[in-house]
Formats: structure tokens, C-alpha cells, sequence
């Protein structure tokens, strides 16, 4: 098989990975980890099919992905950081307040 | 040869992927995102695009991944045991529709790509070749100009929200 | 001008309203005198729009809706039968208020407990007539009509820790609706078949119609109104009860204004009326019905107040025996003087209750025509002008009413429409037979309260000027109001309403105006000769010094007069209970045990299910994220299944 087939069998995997991770694991952090992992995936495949095109456009796409992936987790991490800051467990099941 | 290469890296990029998310400590599962992010990054290579396999690795292996790693050593967060979840409802329901999600994307892959392979064109741009610095940078700085300003935009925003977060009250 | 006939109206709902709102801030005595300024000034402006008696026509026209046929515009109407009508409600009304100042008031002449609320509802009253007899449509007609209803209920329950005035204000109101219902489905049948609710077209429609069969419809639906408010059979049983209410609001209401709204109706709409056979018939035969009936249960009664109720039934008779002959202007002759002479007597017989202290019955009464002077030649003037003595207005009223009843049949140009000869002739000997037992009741009462021996001595008090003043101006009005019209010489009603009927553009084909010209002799020495034998039979039997002693208890045939005919009793027995019985029924059944299942039947079936859906809600991001993934992965399935099949 081609390389660009290929790429893109890794992307789906690592992306079905990295969904498994968000909604296994209860640490803030690994779960960040896990979307991080998805967002990854994208970008392969994007490079995968930019290749294939003979365009430019994926890798530009790829770079905005990447900015923005840079912002999320600046806040992110911000926004996991004041949560859990003065816990001795950090522990995502923790905060469930909002239920019915 | 290349293809030798190319699976390696292909399961490498899978084992770390599946090490992010079963190992129990957190600080584990970065160095597997390190490794991840570096194997990606050759495939990038691989796959003809040079300035993005550049900045792969300056931007994500070298700022975010350190950003996360900052992060897991304040937070100090002791291990957990994925199969010690006590919500087995949502353990047997992520597991299920996580493979049957692989499976589906794998198996439409495939079955579209039977017949015929999408294959890389090399192009013989006038701007240079195709991936290299110049090519990529002609098309940012022309076609997209907007989405990249924009951009700047939305660094400014998390700029400030990075602030705005971090201050004691 | 006719303008002001829109201020005739408004001055009442301006003292209405002033006084409703500004509550304890206004002091008593300050809203009696506002209401009184109110009326008056309400009797000046219909002095002002006298004017347009001459040159009728509608003011302050708006156009509410228009819809293809249909066009309904509301104003006011100044024309010759609305300007008499406010005047007469204006100037009796505002002589009433002025006694009301003084009449209610307790031992020493402090004000009543309630009185600003009694004289807001006294304007109220008077607005409502107002805008009644003004009005140039049926809409309007239909909410004054309900406005004098809901006035009428509000001052009967007046004293409202009474419970038998309570019941006597309810029951007054059931009535009442009855007759609303009535005028409302009647102006249906109107809006039907001439498109339009104000007068000029409906009653050109009327006039004028092809096809005239609905204006029996709609006549004997206006009747029914006619009856309930003006306390004819078979719908009067609420009048001898309605004088639990203030006696002031008894001379107003339920003998000047209120009760002669029908009247009113049957005259104003009379192209309706006057084309029906149906209602040609049926309304001189329960005037002369109620009339009959009232007289013979006023001789039997021994309160004061509900002699003077039943009085006022009986007069009424005469005045629907009047209009529905045809003979519009000697009906509204009556209801002028009557309004007069009954005021009076109802005034007069305020003044000997307030004077002895509250009380009504007149076995308790006797021989107070020494202590009482002023209410006994006032009362004296009223019993002789009811009686329809010469020279006093009611007997030239009541002359011109016989004129369309001849005793041994007549003219063709004096009988009226609808019942043939015969069936006047009848009319007119139970007419006469009325005539003697009004004298004989009234004079009865007369002899009973002021002559003969004391039952019980009073100490009794003066009565204050605001009283005297109308005392004495109603009773010059009850001498000479009678002098507009003089049979042989003229007749001064007919040129007042000579434009009636300009306003509709109608020739007056079915008004019969009050013959003057020569002097019917048979119908006068019938109705003084009438007159003199019924004041000879009262004085036979009560004018003696000594006189029979009462019996507290009432037996037999006496018993039947005095509670009206058992007519009240069979009402409650046929009508009231069944009805009672069902809204019982219905208030447990249907509301309460259905409006509980249906409560808790849907209540709880939400209840059940929303139970089931929080479990959704379980406050974890992991579990909100496998939600956002099964989604994903459906979406991404049937897209890829989509594909596959293309």
C-alpha cells in the first residue's frame, strides 16, 4: 500500500485511540493528553491527503490546527490547574455537582 | 526499504498512542506523547511535507508537550488504574464504541481505497518543490492571509485568558 | 346643544371614579357633596342639550369596526326621548342624592358607616342610566343596562352584614341576568338581520323590512329584558325584596330610573316592537297582569317600603299597558310623573323611618302625622296624585293612558295596534279596577301611619334641611308636573316629541300621541270616580279612630296577598333548588374528583418520566463525552452506510 494509504490508517487508529482515552481515564491531565493524541491523527490524515492532492492547503489547515491546539491548552491546562489545585487527588469524577 | 521504515514508525506511532492512554502515571504518559508526537513527525517527513514535520516538533513536542509536563509535575497527581474504574457501564460502553469507531474508519479506508491508491504527485511548483519551506509560505502568505491573521487573533485571546487565569485574587 | 349630552354622561363617572379612588383621602361629607355636584351638573348639561330636542342627531360616532355588511360605529344619541329621559333621571337624581346626605346619617347626624362607598355607587348608578338612554346603540344600551344591574345589586346589598339583604341583592341580580340574557340574544337576532347595531340602521331595518317575521323573534327576546328589569310578571319577585336596600336607593332605583329601563327599551326600539303582533299582544297583557297582581298584594303588605314596592309594579303595569298599545308618549307621560310622586313617597316614607329610628312595619306605626308634619303633607300629595286626584300630575298621566283603553270601546284613531277592540275594552276595566285598589292601598297606608291611634310613641327627630328641600321641591313637581298636558286644551308632550322620529328618517306610523283635542268623559269620571271610591273604602276601613287591632299572624287568603301569590316560593321550589341541587353535584364530581385525576394523572405520568430522564443527568464529563461519541460514531455510520450504497 501507498504511504498516504498508510497515513491514513494511522490516523483512524490513533484517533480511536485517543477517544477511548478521553472517556477511560479520570485524570484531567491524561484526558488532555487523549485529545491532544486526536487532534494529532487529524493532522496526519490532513498531510496525508495534501500529499495526495499535490496542494498546500492541508499543511496550512495543519498549522491553524496547530495554533489553536496551543491555545486550548493553554486554557485548559489554566482552567485544570484552578480546579485541582489544592486537591490531593485529582480525579475528574470529582466534580459532578451538576447532576439531576 | 522504505516501506520497512514506514511500518515502524506506523507501529511505533500506535504503541504510543496506546501507552498515553493505558499507562497509570501521568508523567508516563507524556514521555509516550513525546514519542508519539516525534513519530508522527517522521511520518510527516515521510510524507513529503518537510516544514511541517519542522514545525511539529518546535511547536508541539517542544512547547505544548513542555507546557504539559509543567503542569503534571505542580498537580503531583498519584497513579490510577484504568481497570479499576468503578463505572463499568462507561468502561464497556467507551470500550465498544472506541473499537467499533477504529473499525468503522479503518474498514471505509480500505474499502475506498481497493480499487485504486491516492498516491503523492511530485510536483515541479515554480515555487519551489512541493512541502519545502517557500511553497508552504507563498500559499500561507497569499491564499491565506485571513485565516492566519486570524489566527494571531485567537493567540491574543488565549494570551489573555492565560492571564486572566492565573491571577491570585 | 347636543354636544352636551356627552358631559350629562361623563360628570356621574367623573364623580364615580374621583370617589373610588380617592378613597379616605376625600372626607364623607366632601364625597356626598361631590357626588351631588356631579349629578347636578349632569342635570345642567341635559338642560343644555334641550336644544337638540329639536334637531336630534348623534354625537361622538366612532367607527369600531366595519366588516363587509357589518359596520359597527358607537356614539351617543341626543334626540327628544333621550334628552326627557336624562332629565328626568338627572333632576330626581340629584334631589335623591341631596337627601342622601341627610338620610344617612345615624342618631345625631354623624354619617353611616360606608358612605362614600354608597354615594360612589349612587354615581355609578347614575352613570350607567345615563349611558343607558343616551347611548345610540345596542352596545352600549346592553353595558348600561348592565351597568344599572350591577349598580342595583351593589347598593340592595348595601348593608352587606345583613344576610337578608344579601339574598335580596342576589336574587335581584339572577333576575336581572335573566333579562341581560335575553337583551343580548335580542340584539343577536338584530345584528342579524339588519347588519348594524346602532339605532339608524337597525331600526331602519326594522321598519323597513321585507321579510318582517324576526322582529317577533327579537321583541319577544327585548321583551324578556323589558320584564326582568322592570319587574313585571313573571320576572319580579326580586322588586318587594330589593327595598332591604337604603330607602334613598328605593327611590332612585326601584321607582324613578332603573325600573323604567324597559319601558325605556320598549319605546326606543318601538319599530321593533310595534310591527310585532307577538309583542303587541303580549306586553299590554302583562303590563295589565302585573299590574293587577301588584295592587292586589300592595293592599295586604304591612311594611311600608314593600307597599310602595308593589306599587311601583303596578305602575309599571300601566305604563307597559301604554307602550304596548302604542301610545309611546302617554307611557313616557306616566314615567315622568311617576317618577315625581313615587320619589316622594318613598322620600316621604324615608323620613318618618329615619325620624322613628329604623323602623319599617307599619302596625308600629299610627297617629305621627302630628309629630311628622312635613312627611305627612308630602306623603298625603303623593297618595293624591297616585290616586290620580284632578289637578295632580298623576291624574293627567293616568288620563292620558286610559285614552288608549277606552271603557266601551272608541274611535279607531284612539285604539291601538295588535290587540283588537275587544281586548282593550277588557284592558281598560281592569285599568280602572287598578285605579280603585291604588287608591284604597295608598290611603290605607296614609290613614295607617299617620292618622288614627298611636301603636307606639316616638321620640322623633327633625329631619334635616338637605331632607326637607327635596320633600318639598317633588311635591310642587307632583302638583303641577301634570300641566304639559290638559285634555280639551293641548298637549305639549306631542311637540317635545314631534322630531322622535326624524332621527331615523321614519314616518311615525305606529306612535299614537295623546289625544287632546276633545275630553273623553267616560274615561275621566271613570278614573276620578275610581280614585274616590278606592279613598272611600281606605277611609272605611282605617280612617276610622278606632280600627280593627292586628293580629300578628297572617291566615288564609290575607296570607296568599301578603307573600306575593306564593309566586317567590314556587320559583324556589321549581327553579332555585333543582339548580342548586346540579351546581352541588357538578362542584364535586366534575371539579373536584375529575380535576384531581386529571392532576394527578398527567402530574404524575411527567413525574414518572422525568424520574426516568435524570438518570441521564449524572454530573460526569465522562459520561457527557461517551454521549458526544455515540453520537459521532451514529452520524459517522449512517454516513458511510449512505456512501457504500451509492
Amino acid at each position: 500500500m501507498s504511504d498516504v494509504t498508510f497515513g491514513l490508517l494511522i490516523s483512524a487508529v490513533i484517533f480511536a485511540v485517543g477517544a477511548m482515552g478521553v472517556l477511560l481515564r479520570r485524570n484531567p491531565l491524561v484526558q488532555f493528553m487523549s485529545i491532544e493524541l486526536m487532534l494529532n491523527a487529524v493532522n496526519l490524515a490532513l498531510i496525508s491527503f495534501s500529499a495526495s492532492l499535490g496542494t498546500e492547503e492541508g499543511h496550512v489547515f495543519v498549522l491553524m490546527v496547530l495554533t489553536v491546539a496551543a491555545a486550548e491548552a493553554v486554557i485548559g491546562l489554566g482552567i485544570i490547574v484552578g480546579l485541582f489545585r489544592k486537591r490531593n487527588r485529582i480525579d475528574v469524577d470529582d466534580v459532578h455537582s451538576m447532576d439531576g | 526499504m522504505e516501506q520497512v521504515v514506514l511500518l515502524l514508525i506506523g507501529v511505533l506511532a500506535v504503541g504510543s498512542a496506546l501507552g498515553v492512554v493505558l499507562m497509570p502515571n501521568a508523567v508516563y504518559s507524556a514521555m509516550m506523547l513525546l514519542l508519539n508526537l516525534l513519530s508522527l513527525a517522521t511520518l510527516f517527513l515521510l510524507l513529503h511535507a518537510q516544514f511541517m514535520f519542522a514545525a511539529q516538533l518546535i511547536i508541539y513536542a517542544g512547547a505544548i508537550l513542555v507546557l504539559f509536563l509543567f503542569v503534571v509535575t505542580l498537580l503531583n497527581p498519584e497513579g490510577e488504574y484504568i481497570f479499576r474504574d468503578k463505572r463499568r457501564m462507561q468502561r464497556a460502553a467507551t470500550i465498544s464504541f472506541g473499537l467499533f469507531l477504529g473499525a468503522m474508519l479503518v474498514g471505509a479506508f480500505l474499502a475506498a481505497f481497493n480499487k485504486t491508491q491516492p498516491v503523492f504527485v511530485p510536483t515541479d511548483g515554480t515555487n519551489g518543490s512541493f512541502g519545502s519551506v517557500e511553497a508552504f509560505g507563498i500559499d500561507l502568505f497569499t491564499r491565506f492571509l485571513l485565516p492566519f491573521e486570524l489566527t494571531s487573533l485567537v493567540l491574543l485571546v488565549a494570551l489573555i485568558g492565560a492571564v486572566v487565569l492565573g491571577k491570585r485574587k | 346643544m347636543a354636544e352636551a349630552i356627552g358631559l350629562v354622561v361623563l360628570f356621574p363617572l367623573l364623580g364615580f371614579l374621583a370617589i373610588a379612588l380617592l378613597g379616605n383621602s376625600l372626607s364623607e361629607k366632601g364625597a356626598a357633596y361631590l357626588a351631588c355636584a356631579a349629578v347636578g351638573f349632569a342635570f345642567l348639561s341635559a338642560l343644555a342639550s334641550v336644544p337638540a330636542v329639536y334637531d336630534p342627531k348623534d354625537v361622538f360616532l366612532y367607527t369600531w369596526t366595519q366588516a363587509g355588511n357589518w359596520k359597527f360605529s358607537f356614539g351617543l344619541l341626543a334626540d327628544p326621548l333621550s334628552v326627557f329621559m336624562c332629565l328626568i333621571v338627572t333632576g330626581v337624581g340629584f334631589l335623591i342624592h341631596l337627601y342622601s346626605i341627610g338620610y344617612m346619617t345615624g342618631e345625631h347626624g354623624e354619617p353611616e358607616a360606608d358612605y362614600r362607598r354608597f354615594f360612589a355607587y349612587m354615581n355609578l348608578f347614575v352613570f350607567s342610566m345615563l349611558l343607558l338612554v343616551t347611548s345610540n346603540n345596542f352596545i352600549f344600551l346592553l353595558v348600561g343596562w348592565a351597568g344599572v344591574g350591577l349598580s342595583s345589586f351593589l347598593l340592595i346589598g348595601f348593608y352587606k352584614d345583613k344576610p337578608s339583604a344579601v339574598k335580596a341583592a342576589r336574587k335581584a341580580l339572577v333576575m336581572n341576568t335573566i333579562g341581560d340574557v335575553g337583551l343580548l340574544l335580542g340584539i343577536f337576532v338584530i345584528i342579524l338581520n339588519t347588519g348594524a347595531v346602532n339605532y339608524y340602521h337597525a331600526f331602519r331595518g326594522a321598519e323597513f323590512a321585507s321579510d318582517g317575521g324576526w322582529r317577533d323573534i327579537a321583541s319577544i327576546l327585548l321583551l324578556i329584558a323589558a320584564v326582568a328589569k322592570s319587574a313585571q310578571l313573571p320576572l319580579h319577585t326580586w322588586l318587594p325584596d330589593a327595598m332591604e336596600g337604603p330607602t334613598p336607593v328605593s327611590a332612585l332605583i326601584h321607582a324613578a330610573t332603573m325600573v323604567t329601563a324597559g319601558v325605556y327599551l320598549i319605546t326606543r326600539a318601538h319599530p321593533i316592537f310595534a310591527y310585532s303582533e307577538v309583542a303587541l299582544i303580549a306586553i299590554p297583557v302583562i303590563g295589565a297582569a302585573s299590574a293587577f297582581y301588584a295592587a292586589t298584594c300592595a293592599i295586604i303588605q304591612t311594611d311600608i317600603k314593600r307597599v310602595l314596592a308593589y306599587s311601583t309594579m303596578s305602575q309599571l303595569g300601566y305604563m307597559f299597558m301604554a307602550a304596548g298599545a302604542g301610545a309611546y308618549e302617554a307611557a313616557m307621560f306616566h314615567l315622568l310623573t311617576h317618577a315625581f310622586f313615587k320619589a316622594l313617597l318613598f322620600l316621604s316614607a324615608g323620613a318618618v323611618i329615619h325620624a322613628i329610628g329604623g323602623e319599617q312595619g307599619i302596625r308600629n306605626m299610627g297617629g305621627l302625622g302630628k309629630q311628622l308634619p312635613l312627611a305627612r303633607w308630602t306623603f298625603l300629595i303623593g297618595a293624591l296624585a297616585i290616586s290620580g286626584i284632578p289637578v295632580f300630575s298623576g291624574f293627567f298621566s293616568k288620563e292620558a293612558i286610559f285614552a288608549a283603553f277606552p271603557l266601551f270601546g272608541g274611535k279607531e284613531a284612539q285604539v291601538g295596534f295588535g290587540l283588537n277592540e275587544t281586548g282593550h275594552i277588557i284592558l281598560g276595566w281592569v285599568a280602572l279596577l287598578v285605579a280603585v285598589m291604588t287608591a284604597a292601598y295608598m290611603f290605607r297606608l296614609y290613614f295607617l301611619v299617620f292618622s288614627g291611634p298611636k301603636a307606639k310613641s316616638y321620640q322623633t327627630h327633625e329631619s334635616p334641611l338637605t331632607m326637607k328641600l327635596p320633600l318639598m321641591v317633588l311635591g310642587a313637581l307632583s302638583v303641577v308636573g301634570g300641566f304639559v298636558y290638559v285634555p280639551g286644551a293641548y298637549n305639549l308632550l306631542e311637540k317635545w316629541f314631534e322630531k322622535a322620529h326624524e332621527y331615523v328618517q321614519t314616518t311615525p306610523t305606529r306612535w299614537l300621541i295623546i289625544p287632546y283635542e276633545t275630553i273623553e268623559w267616560t274615561n275621566l269620571i271613570g278614573a276620578v270616580g275610581a280614585a274616590i271610591i278606592g279613598w272611600f273604602i281606605a277611609y272605611g276601613i282605617f280612617g276610622r279612630a278606632e280600627r280593627v287591632a292586628p293580629s300578628d299572624e297572617v291566615k288564609g287568603f290575607a296570607a296568599f296577598l301578603q307573600n306575593g301569590w306564593y309566586l317567590d316560593k314556587l320559583y324556589y321550589a321549581v327553579v332555585a333548588t333543582p339548580v342548586v341541587w346540579v351546581s352541588k353535584l357538578l362542584t364535586k364530581q366534575a371539579d373536584k374528583d375529575v380535576a384531581e385525576a386529571l392532576d394527578w394523572g398527567i402530574g404524575g405520568s411527567l413525574w414518572a418520566s422525568s424520574k426516568l430522564i435524570r438518570k441521564t443527568e449524572t454530573g460526569y464529563v465522562r459520561n457527557y463525552a461517551l454521549g458526544i461519541l455515540v453520537g459521532a460514531v451514529a452520524l459517522l455510520a449512517y454516513v458511510l452506510v449512505a456512501a457504500i450504497q451509492r
